[in-house]
């Protein structure tokens, strides 16, 4: 057996030889396939790394910050005093932002004493001990000298600071016309992004700063375990952003990249499955004349998977490395995005590469197990004869009754199964539905489009005939451009659905032309009335219950109309508003709804904290994006103690003139220094810029998809061209242009391009309904309406069409250069 | 791994950061020899710091206090306590104050401190380090501005004195989170000034001297607070304040000292360096219940190395035979528990030791440079 | 020596079922050459493919050497071909990505009895030894078939079995071949069975069979 196989292997070797392009190809679609799939990989990780890293350079969990008041500072009697009633978890930071070459270079200054007095066994040994091996190791890990480094610096930045000539090759900092500071560490640390770190004495000597800009808090500290320490008056405990006010923004994301990775992975999987076929059907003739000799079927099959097997060992290889490459030069806008996002540094250089391989290696041989399978089995039959046989035409109805199965099983999955893993399995399903349909309904669309050609084009209707072949023989690289169209139409939808309902919802809640957050609501009114009369206030109240056992916030809501409208409903009773602002009626946002299950008109009893209940009726449920917590809204007079904790309060400006909120804000700042005002404007920009600076990301995964879906298509038509070349000679022998001959081929592209996309789009509208319906509901417990617009499937549609007529124009080009004697050639043969 | 590199690498960090002031020629070699006394912090002299020298006369309640233009200083509380049942509790609270040498600094006066703080009980160990730099506020020794009395602190672990005296006084500190120690302090004993009214010579070349005294008859009773509950205890404290230019020179192996109560009211300090070239050397303070010091030297003591124990990975001598043939004291002396290492950036065993012989009583041992 | 016995086939192409071989009967001694001609059509193809065990019949037997060839497992099948058998193919079946020399070689190194003196003697019968380094697709359609002839016999197989081995060549190369196949296998002790619808050709070999109506009758050589 063994003298079997070695000659086979023999023989495939020998192939390579005499179709030394097509092999080219193959590989190259192969390495592509696994690249695109490593880089969606690599930006992937880098993304999801990027939000899970701690936001303080040299520490880990610091979710709280102590800031002073407006107007008032932190001096370093009050460091001292916080520190000696025991707060030695606080820690002092100073920030200095130095302007120099047109760059500017944050500077943050820590107290390294206090940072070395952290408690290692404290808060778990784990964590803390690790943030302080993290802390020293980064410092040792320079190989300048120790004693002498004053500044810390990330590699990635250094390297920024570098072309920026901003550090020099001697590892100083070159800022204006200063001597040089340093030297500086280039070392990587624990949450250390694009500063410059060093010593607090440091940054007090070397520059005239002599403030304390803030102190953290370092601890595993949040709402169920809250930071109690004592402040003085002038200062205030801040809770940090992008921990926790963009979780669940980043986690939708987080949802939206591993969705993304799936489909990737089918995508590669079908490139490779698709490069593969092509290679082994052009060798079957060759294998069936071995049958003849007597080769064992086994044989062949054996030095077909090894030979397979060492084809996807080395692609993947080339192509995980290639991928790295790619993503490193494709996203620097996406590193950047990210790096602002979660002010983070990012690298490249840290990712696993022996997990990326396997990923890439599992989708490589998944993709060719299938394509040893379906073609080597054709070898056995009719073995005397060398054609081979070609497909029944009753196969097309098959794909059709797949497809059918296939969605009726998704569909059963649906209504049966209601958990994550399910709903993956549904989209998965689904996608392959799709495939079977692409594989059924493409050839009969071409026949039904064909009358319409006139008969007096010849050879239009020459090309349209020959797509039907061209589609017969590259029906998986269809499917594989299938899949991406669909993910991104789907993806696409999702995001602009989701873009949609954010900036719907927060435009509508936030009616108010402004907000301050007071723990004192009576004095800010009178300060408001006092001066300006033209503002009207709503002081939003809340409190503290629960149901079944759950914490819940109810929170009131006025009633009025431009109220009620403010209100983005999902679902709600006629009677709504005139229930509710009766105090039967309450609004249930619908994480709550779905966590416990709530339907409309269902009356619930929430338990109160003085251990009373209230009764009420669930009268409508809102979309509340983003929160990740249960929330009902219920008439002002329903919330007992009344003022109590911290208020919202909106105001409205009810003068005729726009109001200089400024003003106002200043005000507050002079007397009300806990009052924390924001005016609506600002807080829109603010929270749909966070937006598409989170998506922009998934923007390029797209397009990575669909380029790597284009390239296996266009690779797959190259290689069907050859078979192709008889076709072509016969029409350059009866004189049709070589020019006209292009646009025929490019025009069956078009065809083949559009038509596909025209399959595609349902699926795609089908998947991003999914994942907005399913997927999201079972991870967040919210959903939001899906958006269908149509210009951005038109947009989509264009940039597919363009992607694939510039992947095949080289290779279609090329062909038709090809003097008319070299094909006519070929018909002779 | 981690525990590894924590210790290993930690002692050039701090030294990196007590930053060019302090000239270390140490940093390098706390790697190669991580054991060496405070990571060789006191290995050589700073050239700016005042030296010790006979000159000098020790004054109280002065003294007590800092003295910022020497480079090292330290006081040094070890305690033998005990619970209603007799369960032993050593303890130990030091605070150690470091010169930068940096006088300009907008964040700080140049002065460093670094507090060690110790509980041990049959069982289980706390220990626990913490740094500050001077003028910020969190770290001083001083009289209080308001009312005038001796306090030493560093963050809320706080000395305070009833008056500018040393003692009576109160001590409360915390480890690790879990153990809250609030002792209550009387002296029942004069100050011993060690060597020559303090002038303690610490290489036999007489090269390193400290200015040095004892209060070695300090009552203590207070309780300790733990997670689940608080134990009463009282017992016998031994302190220390030393300060000097530098200790030991880069051929000092390391220290042996010894802070022992005797039964019958004697106390006993015994010290000695060994060195690379000058060998080893003893002196101590030989001191009656009522506070009258012998000076010993070398030719008054003879100490040998019992057995050793190994101790996270390294050899120490946990019992010696310590002989003051003159005096008719024979002793042995053994560590109380066998782990009772410091695990902070720079090593050192200080831990509980029981008296036999001759006399019985129980101390402190102090190894460095194993 | 061959005999066959009662061989059936028939073929279903989809609701159309045809009898091709009906309880067909033939000794074949060793050495003998026999040649079988036929419409298209007529089932000598589907003969000679049971004879190289590349399909099996409905019913009879194929005894080759005391065996059964039509009860072979596909690994006795297999087995049967790389050795006994050598087939030459109206279409020549050359691997194309292989030159002559190593087409002539492949049977021969599979069953591990290369005979290089043999082979290269056996080009030089069949006018090729020039050609050995070429690929097939620069040989002409006679020279490809003497190549098929020679990889038919590089093994040494007791059968050759010869699928209208002269339909895709011009009368002059059809001649010389047919000669060639006939005189290397009487050379090399050989039985041959010829399937051709060339009258002329089949009157070369010891036997001649026609077969029509899924019978074989003897035809009486001139």
């Amino acid at each position: 057996m063994t003298k079997s196989i070695l000659s086979v292997l023999w023989v495939i070797v020998k192939s390579y030889n005499l179709q030394k392009y097509r092999f080219f190809l193959v590989l190259m679609a192969m390495i592509i396939g696994c690249a695109g799939f490593s880089s969606v990989l690599v930006i992937n990780e880098t993304a999801m790394r990027s939000y899970n890293q701690p936001n303080f350079p040299l520490v880990e969990d610091v979710r709280y910050a102590i800031y002073p008041k407006e107007g008032a500072s932190i001096t370093q009697a009050d460091y001292a005093d916080l520190r000696k009633s025991g707060n030695r978890n606080i820690i002092a930071v100073s920030t200095l932002e130095i302007e120099s070459k047109n760059n500017k270079l944050d500077f943050v200054g820590v107290d390294y004493y206090a940072l070395m007095s952290l408690d290692l066994s404290q808060q778990g040994a784990d964590s803390t001990e690790k943030e302080v091996v993290l802390f020293t190791s980064s410092l040792n890990s320079s190989e300048v000298d120790a004693t002498e480094n004053k500044f810390i610096v990330d590699p990635a930045y250094a390297k920024v600071l570098r072309t920026q000539k901003l550090l020099t090759s001697d590892n100083f900092l070159q800022l204006n016309s200063q001597f040089p500071i340093g030297p500086v560490s280039i070392a990587k640390a624990t949450g250390l992004g694009q500063q410059i770190v060093c010593d607090i004495e440091t940054l007090f000597n070397q520059f005239t700063t002599q403030e304390i800009s803030y102190l953290v808090v370092v601890g595993k500290y949040n709402d169920k375990n809250p930071v109690t320490v004592q402040l003085p008056a002038h200062l205030r405990l801040v809770k940090l952003t992008s921990t926790e006010d963009t979780e669940q923004l980043t986690a939708s994301f987080h949802l939206n990249l591993f969705a993304m990775g799936l489909l990737m992975f089918v995508v590669c999987m079908f490139v490779v499955l698709n490069a593969l076929n092509l290679l082994i059907i052009k060798r079957l003739p060759t294998f069936k004349i071995l049958r003849q000799l007597g080769i064992p079927i086994v044989a062949i099959f054996s030095a077909s998977i090894i030979e397979m097997l060492f084809l996807a060992i080395v692609c993947s290889a080339m192509g995980v490395t290639l991928g790295i490459e790619a993503a490193k030069l494709l996203s620097p806008a996406v590193n950047q995005t990210l790096e602002s996002l979660y002010n983070v540094s990012l690298g490249f250089e840290s990712f696993s590469w022996p997990s990326l391989y396997s990923r890439v290696l599992l989708a490589s041989i998944l993709g060719l197990s299938l394509a040893a399978v379906i073609p080597l089995r054709s070898i056995d039959r009719h073995l005397a004869s060398i054609k081979l046989t070609p497909q029944v035409v009753s196969n097309e109805n098959r794909w059709l009754a797949v497809s059918a199965i296939l969605l009726l099983v998704s569909l059963i999955l649906y209504f049966c199964y209601t958990n994550i893993l399910s709903s993956f399995v549904i989209i998965g399903l689904l996608i392959t539905s799709g495939c079977f349909m692409v594989l059924f309904i493409l050839p009969k669309l071409l026949v039904l489009t064909r009358p319409f050609i006139p008969s007096n084009a010849p050879s239009l209707s020459w090309s349209f005939a020959d797509a039907k072949r061209v589609s017969n023989k590259s029906s998986i690289a269809l499917c594989a451009f299938f899949i991406a169209v669909t993910a991104n139409v789907g993806m696409n939808l999702m995001v602009n659905s989701f873009r949609v309902a954010t900036d719907t919802w927060i435009t509508q809640r936030l009616d108010a032309d402004a907000y301050i957050y007071t723990q004192d609501a009576d004095k800010v009114s009178t300060l408001i009335k006092l001066n300006f009369p033209e503002i009207s206030i709503f002081v939003r109240q809340a409190e503290k219950v629960s149901y079944q056992g759950n914490d819940l916030q109810i929170r009131s809501y006025p009633s009025q109309l431009k109220h009620r409208q403010a209100l983005l409903l999902e679902d709600t009773l006629d009677t709504s508003w005139d229930k509710f602002s009766n105090g039967y009626g309450i609004f249930v946002n619908q994480q709550f709804a779905l966590s416990k299950q709530l339907k409309l008109g269902q009356k619930l009893e929430i338990s109160r904290q003085d251990n009373t209940q209230l009764a009420v009726q669930v009268v409508g449920i809102y979309y509340d994006y983003g929160n990740p917590n249960a929330q009902a809204l219920v008439s002002e007079w329903l919330i007992k103690n009344p003022l109590g904790g911290r208020q919202v309060m909106a105001l409205y400006n009810q003068g005729a003139h726009p109001l200089e909120w400024t003003e106002l804000k200043k005000q507050l700042g002079l007397n009300m220094p806990d009052a924390q005002m924001m005016e609506t404007q600002t807080l829109l920009k603010a929270s749909m810029q966070t937006f598409d600076n989170t998506f922009v990301v998934t923007q390029s995964l797209n397009i990575i998809t669909l380029l790597v879906a284009a390239f296996s298509l266009a690779s797959s038509l190259i290689v069907i061209d050859f078979d192709n070349k008889p076709q072509r000679a016969l029409l350059r022998a009866m004189g049709v242009p070589a020019s006209k001959v292009l646009l025929l081929t490019l025009f069956q592209y078009t065809l083949l391009c559009l038509f596909i996309c025209a399959i595609a789009i349902p699926f795609g509208i089908l998947l991003s309904w999914l994942l907005i319906n399913l997927i999201n509901v079972q991870a967040f417990y919210w959903s939001y309406p899906l958006v269908i617009e149509l210009e951005t499937i038109v947009q989509l549609v264009f940039s597919s069409l363009t992607v694939v007529l510039l992947a095949v124009l080289l290779p279609a080009a090329r062909a038709i250069l090809i003097p008319p004697i070299e094909d006519i050639k070929w018909l002779n043969g | 791994m981690a525990q590894w590199l924590k210790f290993r690498k930690t002692p050039w960090l701090l030294t990196s950061l007590l930053s060019a002031s302090i000239v270390l020629s140490a940093c390098s070699e706390s790697d190669t020899s991580s054991s060496s006394m405070y990571g060789g912090m006191l290995d050589q002299e700073n050239f700016t710091s005042a030296k010790a020298n006979t000159e000098i006369a020790i004054e109280f309640p002065r003294d007590h206090l800092s003295h910022p233009e020497f480079a090292i200083e330290w006081w040094y509380l070890t305690a033998n306590l005990f619970d209603s049942q007799g369960n032993q509790y050593p303890m130990q609270w030091t605070l150690f104050r470091f010169s930068g040498g940096v006088s300009d600094s907008n964040w700080s006066n140049g002065q460093l401190y670094m507090s060690h703080g110790k509980l041990s009980s049959d069982k289980q160990s706390w220990f626990e380090e913490i740094f500050a730099r001077g003028g910020v506020g969190n770290a001083d020794v001083s009289l209080n501005e308001e009312s005038n009395n001796f306090e030493a602190y560093l963050d809320d672990w706080h000395w305070r004195s009833s008056s500018a005296d040393l003692l009576p006084a109160s001590l409360n500190f915390n480890l690790n989170g879990q153990v809250n120690i609030m002792l209550n302090m009387q002296a029942k004993g004069p100050y011993i000034l060690n060597g020559q009214n303090g002038y303690s010579v610490k290489l036999a070349n007489e090269q390193h001297a400290s200015m040095y005294y004892s209060q070695p008859f300090i009552a203590i009773d207070g309780s300790i607070e733990l997670l689940d509950k608080t134990i009463k205890v009282s017992g016998e404290g031994w302190f220390d304040h030393e300060w000097s230019a530098g200790l030991s020179d880069q051929k000092t192996q390391g220290w042996d000292w010894f802070s022992l109560h005797l039964n019958d009211g004697q106390k006993l300090m015994l010290y000695q360096v060994r060195h690379s070239e000058l060998g080893n050397v003893w002196f101590g303070s030989l001191i009656s219940p009522g506070g009258d010091k012998i000076h010993l030297t070398a030719t008054d003591i003879k100490g040998t190395i019992d057995s050793y124990a190994t101790v996270n990975g390294i050899q120490v001598p946990l019992n010696w035979s310590l002989s003051l043939p003159q005096y008719q004291i024979h002793i042995r002396v053994s560590a109380f528990k066998q782990d009772q290492y410091n695990h902070g950036m720079f090593p050192y065993y200080e831990g509980a030791v029981v008296v036999e012989g001759s006399h019985q009583g129980i101390g402190f041992m102090e190894l460095t440079g194993y | 020596m061959i005999k066959i016995e009662a061989l059936s086939k028939s073929y279903q192409d989809g609701k159309q079922f045809t009898q091709v071989l009906d309880n067909l009967n033939l000794n074949i001694a060793p050495k003998q050459q026999i040649a079988i001609t036929g419409e298209s059509g007529s089932g000598k193809s589907t003969l000679l493919h049971l004879l190289a065990c590349l399909d099996k019949p409905d019913s009879g037997s194929i005894i080759i050497n005391g065996q059964n060839i039509c009860s072979f497992s596909p690994r006795l099948s297999d087995a049967y071909r790389q050795k006994t058998v050598g087939i030459v193919f109206q279409k020549f079946n050359l691997i194309e990505c292989l030159s002559v020399w190593e087409n002539i070689c492949f049977p021969a190194r599979l069953n591990q009895n290369l005979d290089e003196p043999y082979l290269l003697n056996l080009l030089q019968q069949l006018g090729i030894a020039e050609q050995r380094h070429k690929m097939p697709v620069d040989l002409s359609g006679g020279e490809q078939q003497r190549v098929a002839i020679a990889r038919a016999l590089s093994h040494k197989p007791e059968l050759v079995l010869a699928d209208e081995p002269t339909g895709n060549l011009d009368d002059k190369n059809s001649d010389k071949v047919a000669n060639l196949l006939f005189s290397l296998c009487s050379l090399h002790n050989a039985m041959l069975v010829m399937v051709t619808h060339s009258q002329q050709l089949a009157k070369q070999a010891h036997c001649h069979y026609h077969l029509s109506d899924k019978k074989l009758t003897l035809q009486a050589n001139d």
